[in-house]
């Protein structure tokens, strides 16, 4: 047991030192990354084929063990509500207020009918940004189809809430820009391209966003882990290292919340814009 | 004296403004993607790829042109 702990912290001084030596030369090839318990696992066991499907999916079984325990939290404190709330439910209560009025505040009183979706979005997409801060665990959001997935999940999301809302006539006739007169009509097929396009440049550009950002943080993460285990072994009396990545944690913290709220902010403004002009005022 | 503006009022406006850059990049990309498709399909070089670039690029910016509509309503129902 204890060489299996002796051998996990070799594994972190290593991808600390290749964090380092990535950073120190500009970059490189290698792009810096902390180990997580996965990795871990996988160097411990590299023969055993469990521990192989893990490390290919790891993206995947962080996103499942996040939305696991956002669940569990959301089960334990919906379950059976206190009239006098504890702790963690006044916190809950707070963030679904706090969300539901960021809904209203774009699409309007309709917008509670979306508060559930824009939530459950935003507390995912927090949660695995946050995850990266805790060590052993990583970021989902940091890989690109994570982020894609979630982009894919808004863009039907929209399109559902517009083919309910407007009907598929008046759907069509909304993504040809709405023609009423000879101008319109002879450039709906134009507007319709540009619409469709615009559908798919939307989520798209918000994956993208999400993506860069929590991937950029891991990065900054793991260099300035590597840096600190430089500096330890450099001076000599730490085996383990500085720990220079606290400075950059409450960065991380705020950067993490800004990210989930813009993109479920933005996916809000997508939705407003997908439904009857007259229902979000 | 002109009305102080709410902080998450104004969280909600650099959110929707700084979508802004990525939605330039990622129309053009996408059009110049799908217009390479389409010129591999049919051999049209490079009447795809110009055509995408183009549609992806008006795509972007009427889509800029609706998140400043929308930052503005935000900045409106605030003040009133």
């Amino acid at each position: 047991m204890a060489s299996d702990a002796h051998h996990a912290v070799e594994q972190a001084v290593q991808h600390g030192a290749q964090a380092a030596e990535a950073a120190g030369h500009g970059g490189g090839d290698a792009i810096p990354e902390l180990p997580n318990f996965i990795t871990a696992l996988s160097h411990q066991f590299h023969d055993a084929p469990w521990a192989h499907w893990l490390h290919q999916w790891e993206n995947l079984v962080f996103a499942w063990l996040v939305a696991l325990i956002l669940c569990t939290v959301a089960w334990r404190y919906s379950r059976r509500p206190a009239t006098i709330p504890g702790r963690g439910q006044n916190l809950l209560e707070m963030l679904v207020n706090g969300l539901d009025q960021l809904v209203q505040g774009v699409i309007g009183h309709e917008g509670r009918h979306f508060t559930p979706f824009i939530g459950s979005l935003f507390l995912y997409i927090w949660l695995m940004n946050l995850a990266g801060m805790v060590p052993g665990l990583k970021s989902p959001t940091s890989n690109l189809n994570t982020t894609v997935a979630l982009a894919i999940v808004v863009f039907c999301y929209v399109q559902w809430t517009g083919i309910r809302r407007l009907g598929p006539a008046r759907y069509v006739s909304h993504l040809a820009g709405e023609p009423t007169d000879v101008v319109g009509w002879v450039l709906a097929p134009l507007m319709l391209v540009l619409h469709v396009l615009g559908e798919f440049i939307k989520p798209l550009s918000l994956s993208l966003r999400l993506c860069f950002n929590v991937f950029a943080e891991d990065v900054l993460l793991a260099v300035l882990v590597g840096l600190g285990i430089g500096a330890g072994f450099a001076i000599g009396t730490f085996k383990i290292g500085l720990p220079f990545q606290l400075f950059a944690l409450p960065l991380v913290l705020i950067f993490s919340t800004v990210q989930a709220l813009v993109f479920s902010l933005l996916s809000t403004v997508y939705i407003a814009l997908m439904l009857p002009h007259e229902e979000h005022h | 004296m002109a009305k102080r503006r709410e902080p998450s009022s104004r969280l909600q406006q650099v959110g929707i403004l700084t979508a802004i850059p990525f939605v330039l990049l990622v129309g053009p990309a996408l059009g110049y993607y799908l217009g390479t498709a389409v010129d591999h399909r049919w051999s049209s070089e490079p009447w795809g790829m110009t055509i995408g670039v183009i549609l992806g690029l008006a795509a972007s910016v009427r889509s800029v042109a609706q998140f400043i509509q929308q930052s503005r309503k935000l900045e409106d129902d605030d003040d009133h």
